[in-house]
């Protein structure tokens, strides 16, 4: 049995999981993950987060046949590591970036300055889902599974307990609050 | 580190509320948000502008992709030096972003020694069936050859097998500059300089348009100034193809990102609507009035958070700029700029063309297409702005070539026409041409005013013309206009008599001039309010037209219109000044309703109606009045701005503050795009505007609008009659919200200029009332004594009894005869507004009540002051017509006051405390109404 299997284990057990215990677990394990898969990706940098925490559930179950509870916990917290995890890499990047020396550019970088995703959206949301989180608990606990865990609709629904309808109307209405800030 | 990412969309103290409201608007079909949102029931008011805002994304979530997670930053080691990426070895790195990196490169085989930019987008981009679409916009970029576009060398992928496999490639030229608002501030660059950089990037997107392709990302980070001053236009990486169809499009947005930057973004691209030229009209727009004023047309508003494309329409620029520039932006450049940022495509400038042209035309101080002005006014807004020496040529060329317009446009129509019309330019031209001994010697060569040539004219036409009646006739009668415009009164009636009297000989007493002529005497008698030789000439008038057998409406119409005014000068005349009026609206609806004279005959009624305090007949006629003065091919701006600065009085005086002050800001808006905004026709609706704003309540907006006009008003010493008004409502402002004692110089100085020179009947005892109230304040009470009584006694001489303003003034005495202690004389003017109420629901009649509750306090007659201050309150509110929201804690406290009497703290207090916190927002903060009382039990 994997060192993930226990520890939720022994937290149902105990009356519920040390969340702390199961960060510090699988967080080195996901994160080593992630570097190995940016660094195969060539130029691009669109993190495949739902293949990640997918892997990463293989490797840190290992063989076991856990039941569907233990799952639905694991990516609930995976989807909280894979949050430090990325803004982790993000920072770091940009820290790598700025030693590099870029200079002020003489040429507009942007094959498109509106594009689709931004350098440095990943730490908004993050920063911007603290600041939810507090008004709105649940809007910032799907925000984290989906974008960060990269969760489908049906498993955030699953784990939350929620329809598959709500968890989408949810999606919309944060998605909506998070454009407001992070604009 | 703080960051403004961390804010909420909503202060959490009106979370719940604002969660709830968000909602039910995401149950709305999207296109239903926007009434939803209008019609927010007032109690949530306060959240509209945070919903907008937060709804203004909502194109954002109807499209999958928005937040479809995490990216890193391209990391640099990606690429290094010395690689090949297809044809091109890498130099040095000069910028990354999200989509990719851009290094300088050359030719790996040395085929040409130029550098390029090499932009390396990521290959996830551009995967797929989108490297067909690639290839294809490769070509079109390929042939915008332009010399201020930066020019697109070639596109590619790179070979398999290659370090970075399938990488695609696109080289640009290299350009080494400033984003061109940066190069106009490092150089300060003067407005002409500006101007001329605007002109080289509209030539080369003019030129792109010409290839079918709409750039639609046009910003300064993309308009590149070199150190020779030459512009480059770069990125067309999400330009448009006009003639793409629909897969194609899809194609290019996926690869491009959504939206272009949206602060340069048209509306109808924010609202996802069609692209087209107009779209980069939009953005060079933006673009030059953030050049020319040093801020942004639309930042403030949309952060306001109006829906989606309703960002309305841009301040005027030269209201925007520094001081030094505002003069010469206004005019021209703020039509111009106003017309590129048109939110309907359709209203703006057609073509980049049209937009550069208007510029070159500014320049070169020719008359610009941006507002829409008739010949015969542009060519009198020409001369009148050139009383002083002008340009020879420049006048030369303006009265032959639109001056003439009209004439040897006639001239088509009859041999005879076309001879005249020969006859009278050959004539203008000559008196131009002329240099005469008579003009002083040190007037410099080429130069002479307007005015001169005009006086040089006329003998000319007496004499040359002798023999050929119609020519003169029709020179005469042109020069005659033409001095009118110049408000040469006597020169015009000179002439004008000159040109009568040979119509009269050469075509009889009835020919058109001759019947114009008698109506417009009768115009202008009526006008100036002469009831004698009103009376007289109409009469006149009446007749000859009778005679003649003149079938023209619009000629009978005007002369209804005159018949309306010669009544309203009896006030036992107005129900027939009314029918007159009407009368003459009839007629020209009928005969000629795109007139200028209907827009006359309604804006009389309109008026009228508004005197008599018909308010919603005269906001309608208004109403109308304005949309049809606006459909005028010869629309005239100045007209405009009094018909709504009227509309505006209009809505107030009903006591409708917030159509008041839209109609304000309409006037001001034409007021400054038609002279500038320190010009005094700016000035009245501005300080309206101010003033319907600080009587709703809205003090510190209020306060912003006068803090941008009193600093441009001449002083109090140089009063006119407009000037006194203005500081007399000013003053009378500053009283209200308790700064009696900064009000009073100015509602002195007004109020005496006012005695001697009245701009209407009741200014004199008007000003007396304000005067004595500002100094009842100030505890003056000698001088209060003074003016309310004066004011009271000129109201019942002049007014009836049952007016509001006399009305008014009543109890402004009651009120302080009741401070004064003067009891029964002040209940006495109290229960004498009460007479008259007839069950209406004024301001004043609310606050007689009021003064009553106070005496019956002071009698100790609980039951009746419970019962007078009960009715205070319920009239006030449901108050029409005229108010002051000051009005409302006056009136609580006065409820207070008798509910602690009566020995019920709790409620007393909390309406004190209402009161109080009313006050502190409508009042200065050193009035004593701001301050909360602790009430005790008596």
């Amino acid at each position: 049995m994997s060192e993930i299997t226990q520890l939720i284990k022994a937290g149902s057990a105990a009356g519920g999981v040390s969340s702390e215990a199961l960060f510090t677990a699988a967080y080195p394990e996901l994160r080593k993950l992630a570097h190995s898969r940016l660094a195969q990706s060539g130029p691009m940098t669109l993190i495949d987060t739902t293949a990640l925490v997918n892997e990463s559930w293989l490797r840190l179950s290992g063989k076991d046949t856990l039941q569907v509870e233990t799952r639905r916990k694991f990516f609930a917290y995976a989807a909280q590591v894979m949050r430090t995890v990325i803004v982790d890499l993000v920072r770091e990047r940009q820290a790598e970036r700025r030693g590099g020396g870029d200079k002020a550019l003489t040429l507009n970088t942007a094959i498109g300055d509106g594009v689709a995703v931004a350098d440095d959206e990943a730490l908004h949301v993050h920063e911007a889902l603290e600041s939810l989180g507090a008004v709105e608990p649940r809007l910032a606990q799907v925000v984290e599974m989906r974008y960060f865990g990269g969760l489908t609709e049906v498993e955030i629904g699953e784990v939350l307990g929620l329809t598959e309808r709500t968890v989408r109307r949810d999606w919309d209405k944060a998605r909506l609050l998070l454009a407001a800030m992070l604009k | 580190m703080p960051s403004s990412k961390n804010t909420l969309p909503c202060p959490p103290h009106l979370w719940p509320q604002f969660s709830a409201l968000l909602d039910a608007a995401l149950d709305l079909d999207a296109t239903a948000r926007a009434d939803w949102l209008a019609g927010l029931p007032a109690q949530h008011a306060e959240l509209k502008p945070w919903l907008a805002a937060v709804l203004q994304a909502e194109g954002l979530i109807a499209t999958a992709d928005y937040l479809q997670g995490p990216s890193l930053p391209a990391s640099t080691d990606d690429f290094s030096p010395g690689q090949r990426i297809g044809p091109w070895r890498l130099m040095r790195a000069i910028g990354s972003g999200g989509m990719g990196a851009v290094w300088l490169a050359a030719r790996a085989d040395g085929a040409y020694e130029r550098e390029v930019a090499l932009k390396l987008p990521h290959a996830h981009l551009i995967a797929g069936a989108l490297k067909a679409r690639f290839a294809r916009e490769r070509n079109v970029l390929a042939g915008l050859e332009h010399p201020h576009i930066a020019r697109f060398y070639d596109a590619g992928l790179a070979d398999q097998g290659s370090e970075h496999p399938g990488q695609p490639w696109l080289a640009l030229e290299y350009v080494e500059g400033l984003p061109i608002t940066q190069y106009c501030t490092q150089r300060s660059l003067d407005v002409q300089q500006r101007i001329a950089l605007i002109q080289q990037v509209a030539s080369a997107v003019q030129a792109a348009h010409a290839r079918l392709v709409v750039h639609r990302d046009l910003k300064p980070a993309n308009v590149l100034v070199t150190a020779a001053g030459e512009v480059k236009l770069l990125d067309f990486g999400i330009a448009k193809l006009l003639d793409d169809d629909c897969d194609a499009e899809a194609a290019l947005t996926q690869v491009t990102g959504r939206a272009a930057t949206p602060d340069y973004a048209a509306p109808e691209q924010l609202a996802g609507g069609a692209i087209t030229v107009a779209t980069d009209v939009f953005a060079l727009g933006v673009m030059s009035y953030e050049m020319l004023t040093g801020a942004k047309p639309f930042a403030i508003r949309s952060r306001l958070g109006a829906m989606g494309s309703e960002r309305g329409e841009a301040a005027l620029a030269s209201s925007r700029a520094a001081r030094a520039q505002q003069a010469a932006l206004r005019g021209d450049l703020d039509a111009i700029l106003a017309k590129a940022l048109e939110p309907d495509p359709a209203r703006r400038y057609a073509s980049m063309e049209a937009f550069a042209s208007d510029l070159a035309r500014h320049l070169a101080h020719l008359p610009i297409a941006a507002r829409r002005i008739t010949r015969r006014q542009r060519t009198v807004k020409f001369i009148r702005r050139n009383r002083a020496p002008l340009g020879f040529a420049a006048l030369l060329l303006l009265v032959l070539g639109l001056g003439l317009g009209g004439v040897l446009w006639q001239a088509q129509r009859a041999n005879e026409e076309a001879r005249r019309a020969e006859a009278v330019k050959g004539f203008l031209v000559e008196v131009f041409k002329a240099s005469d001994p008579r003009i002083a010697s040190d007037t410099p060569r080429g130069q002479i005013s307007a005015r001169a040539l005009l006086d040089l004219a006329v003998p000319k036409i007496k004499s040359r013309f002798a023999d050929d009646p119609p020519v003169q006739i029709e020179l005469l009668r042109t020069v005659a206009d033409l001095y009118r415009e110049l408000r040469e009164d006597a020169r015009y009636a000179a002439l004008q008599a000159e040109q009568l009297a040979l119509v009269r000989t050469h075509y009889g007493p009835h020919h058109p001039n001759i019947l114009d002529d008698a109506v417009e005497q009768g115009a202008r008698a009526c006008a100036a309010a002469d009831a004698v030789r009103c009376t007289a000439l109409q009469a006149q008038a009446d007749a000859l037209l009778k005679t003649a057998g003149d079938t023209s409406t619009e000629r009978r119409g005007h002369w209804w219109v005159n018949e309306g005014l010669r009544l309203q000068m009896d006030s036992t005349e107005l129900p027939a000044a009314q029918q007159a009026f009407e009368t003459a609206v009839a007629l020209y609806r009928q005969g000629a309703p795109q007139s200028r004279g209907h827009v006359t005959a309604l804006m009389e009624l309109a008026g009228f109606e508004q005197v008599n305090q018909r308010l919603p007949q005269s906001i309608v006629h208004f109403r109308e009045v304005i949309a049809l003065a606006m459909t005028l091919p010869d629309r005239n701006d100045a007209e405009l701005q009094t018909l709504w600065g009227n509309l505006g009085i209009a809505h107030q005086q009903a006591g409708q503050f917030a159509e008041a002050g839209q109609a304000f800001s309409q006037a001001a808006d034409y007021a400054e795009r038609t002279t500038g905004a320190d010009s005094p026709a700016a000035w009245g609706p501005r300080a309206n505007a101010a003033r319907t704003l600080h009587l709703a309540g809205e003090r510190e907006a209020a306060h912003r609008e006068y803090a941008r006009l009193i600093p441009l008003l001449p002083p109090l010493e140089t009063l006119d009659r407009d000037l006194a008004t203005l500081y007399q409502n000013y003053g009378e402002r500053l009283a209200a919200e308790g700064r009696p004692l900064e009000g009073l110089p100015m509602l002195e100085a007004a109020a005496a200029f006012l005695q001697q020179q009245a701009p209407f009947e009741f200014a004199p005892r008007l000003a007396r009332r304000l005067l004595g109230e500002a100094y009842v304040r100030a505890g003056r009470t000698t001088e209060a004594r003074r003016e309310l009584k004066a004011a009271l006694d000129a109201y019942l001489a002049n007014d009836a009894e049952r007016n509001q303003p006399v009305m008014a003034v009543r109890e402004s005495w009651g009120r302080f005869l009741l401070g004064q202690g003067e009891t029964a004389a002040a209940r006495a003017q109290f229960e004498a507004v009460l007479a008259v109420a007839e069950g209406r629901q004024f301001a004043h009649i609310a606050l007689a009540h009021g003064g009553l509750a106070r005496v019956a306090l002071a009698q100790g007659q609980a039951a009746e002051a419970d019962r007078q201050s009960a009715a205070a309150l319920a009239l006030w509110n449901q108050v029409t017509g005229f108010r002051d929201v000051r009005m409302g804690p006056y009136l609580q406290r006065i409820r207070a006051e008798v509910l602690l009497a009566s020995g019920d703290l709790a409620a007393a207090q909390k309406l004190e405390d209402e009161a109080a916190a009313a006050s502190a927002r409508f009042d200065d903060a050193q009035s004593p109404t701001v301050q909360r009382r602790m009430l005790k039990l008596p």
